[in-house]
């Protein structure tokens, strides 16, 4: 049994350099891992690992490391047991309203401990599920079973630090994000893609599956960022409305557009995806071909307002791309004026389209812009918590 | 809490189809082969299992466990968990587990399934002199089948086939060697497959205790 130390851990002092460059130099190719997961990167051994990107934690070589199962699991648990101390000691958290809560923290605890550790998710789930704060011990021979990890116990430690201290989001520690049914690789200078925005892909393949011949003219995604809407909407297409949509995506910044190709390279959709630097509709400008040729349009562009960045939560405020979540002056909705001003020129008579807004105020004022101008069927969506998210349009027939 | 939900369900559902003949009967496996009873139901309830994914999805209302702030673009997010209510009968199934909100809505849909599988009783025929006709759904989990046409307990159409050996074993007051019969089977075969699915195995215990009967050990 382990006593949790009273306030915080000991860290090493090069832990933040350390870490980054386990993760970065991580050339070490890796085979099996953890089989759910290593599914989805089949392409990625085609060659994708080019990129200078730094790798996810779950691609660096299992072979770093072996711990002793009772270790590894004491290691847990003490690291665990200090969060809630960490809550109330640590000033960060005390002043962000809308921090991380201790479940929340203890979720992406297990993540990393399930992203770096050669055990089945579920038995290591199994293994680690403490009860509370109670220290479990392994017993008898578990105890001394060593098992490959890819962090040591230092390094979990290091890691866990920048996590709690320096508020890293996890999915950047991890390198990894779950969003709808894929894994995306993400990291500093990418949008973390939101379980929200799950709902817009939804309603997208809904609007699919609803007239399908929108799906005979190709798609846009713009701000596509780690690429997560293009690839949802080029994966599932089929099934909603039987035949494969190409998707263009458009994104702005080098850094997120790195992770697009990436994302889109390892689902195999280099054909279905076409990726464009700029801004907004600015690389499809020049080409006449582009008019009216699109079966609709997604996006979730920045749209926080200027006196809402202050107050973020230090995870988006501190390390998430500025250009992601600034929405501009005319109160968070620069993106969106310019994309449903300029959507119609795009679309096909009949064209959809879906965006992502800040919440109710930015969703019902667009809304009633819309009413007045070329769309039908203008309407708000709520998200997932019932807050009206999601403004969804048609254009004129 | 969840549990206590569908239990509640799973009885006005069993009072729905109220005309169990042996409900008042305690202690089981005495009296003539409830085979050649016909079990009626008063009302005959529709056939979930059979509406697809996104079908059964629009009877269900969503929670998702924790709405705080704004949401969206304003915070990072990793909750993930879903609780969906099936509005027609007010079972309720959740699921946490996985990462990303979109594969809990999955999970949490299967799970549904077998609860609705469980707890969602309807009428059935039972009448010696035809014989019994075992349904195509039934049919497709029984052992009597050969292995690799049979849909074991990660097949999507299982729960269907449970759904049918419930109100089979229901109409047969819980009594496996009579349910057995009807199916043209061993008890032990029967046993067997039952003690393999440990929620059908507990759910099948539940009810033969309230009878006062046996409960079956794996």
């Amino acid at each position: 049994m382990i006593a949790t130390r009273a306030k915080g851990l000991r860290y090493n002092v090069l832990g933040r350099q350390h870490i980054l460059s386990v993760l970065r130099g991580g050339r070490r190719h890796v085979g099996g891992g953890d089989a759910a997961r290593a599914k989805a990167w089949k392409t990625e051994e085609a060659g994708g690992m080019e990129q200078n990107l730094p790798l996810p934690l779950c691609k660096v070589d299992e072979k770093r490391s072996s711990v002793r199962l009772g270790a590894l699991v004491r290691a847990y648990n003490e690291l665990r047991g200090a969060i809630a101390g960490e809550l109330s000691s640590s000033p960060s958290f005390k002043r962000d309203d809308h921090a991380p809560n201790e479940e929340n923290l203890c979720t992406e605890l297990s993540w990393l401990f399930e992203d770096s550790v050669c055990l089945d998710p579920a038995e290591l789930r199994r293994l680690l599920r403490s009860g509370g704060n109670e220290c479990r011990s392994v017993e008898g021979e578990d105890e001394g079973r060593v098992i490959r990890s890819r962090l040591t116990l230092n390094e979990f430690q290091d890691v866990w630090h920048l996590r709690l201290r320096e508020r890293l989001p996890i999915q950047y520690i991890l390198g990894m994000a779950s969003w709808y049914d894929l894994e995306l690789r993400v990291g500093p200078g990418v949008l973390i893609p939101r379980p929200e925005t799950e709902v817009l892909l939804d309603l997208a393949l809904g609007a699919l599956g609803e007239e399908r011949g929108l799906g005979s003219h190709p798609w846009l995604d713009l701000g596509t960022g780690t690429g997560a809407l293009a690839i949802g909407l080029a994966r599932h297409s089929e099934g909603a409305c039987g035949s494969r949509v190409r998707v263009e995506a458009i994104e702005a910044s080098e850094n997120a557009a790195a992770y697009a190709s990436e994302n889109i390279e390892r689902y195999g959709l280099q054909d279905g995806v076409r990726l464009f630097r700029g801004s907004w509709f600015e690389p499809l400008e020049a080409e006449e071909r582009h008019r009216k040729a699109f079966g609709g349009i997604v996006s979730n562009p920045p749209y926080i307002t200027d006196e809402e960045m202050i107050g973020l939560q230090d995870e988006v405020r501190l390390h998430e791309p500025r250009s992601a979540l600034f929405g501009g002056a005319t109160r968070g909705m620069d993106g969106l004026l310019h994309i449903v001003e300029e959507s119609p020129k795009y679309l096909v008579p009949g064209g959809f389209l879906g965006l992502e807004t800040g919440g109710p105020i930015q969703a019902t004022h667009l809304g009633s812009l819309m009413r007045g101008q070329a769309w039908d069927r203008v309407e708000v969506k709520p998200d997932l918590q019932g807050v009206p998210r999601f403004l969804v349009a048609r254009t004129r027939k | 809490m969840l549990a206590m939900a569908g239990t509640t369900v799973a009885r006005q559902l069993r009072g729905l189809g109220g005309a169990r003949a042996g409900g008042s009967r305690r202690g089981g496996g005495l009296g003539p082969s409830p085979c050649h009873r016909l079990v009626r139901c008063r009302s005959q309830l529709p056939d979930y299992l059979a509406l697809d994914d996104e079908q059964l999805w629009q009877q269900c209302q969503m929670e998702t466990f924790r709405a705080s702030g704004p949401g969206g673009q304003h915070r990072n997010k990793v909750e993930s968990a879903v609780r969906v209510k099936h509005t027609p009968t007010d079972i309720v199934a959740s699921a946490t587990e996985k990462r990303s909100q979109h594969e809990n809505r999955r999970e949490a849909v299967k799970r549904l399934r077998s609860k609705i599988a469980l707890k969602v009783r309807r009428k059935t025929d039972l009448d010696l002199e035809e014989g019994f006709q075992v349904p195509a759904e039934l049919a497709a989990i029984l052992p009597t089948r050969k292995k690799s046409m049979r849909y074991g307990q990660k097949h999507r159409e299982y729960p269907r086939g449970v759904q049918v050996l419930m109100d089979l074993l229901v109409a047969n007051n819980l009594s496996l060697a009579d349910t057995a019969r009807c199916l043209n089977l061993s008890t032990g075969a029967l046993s067997r497959l039952i003690t393999a699915d440990n929620d059908l195995l507990s759910e099948i215990n539940q009810q033969r205790q309230s009878l006062g009967m046996r409960p079956l050990r794996k």
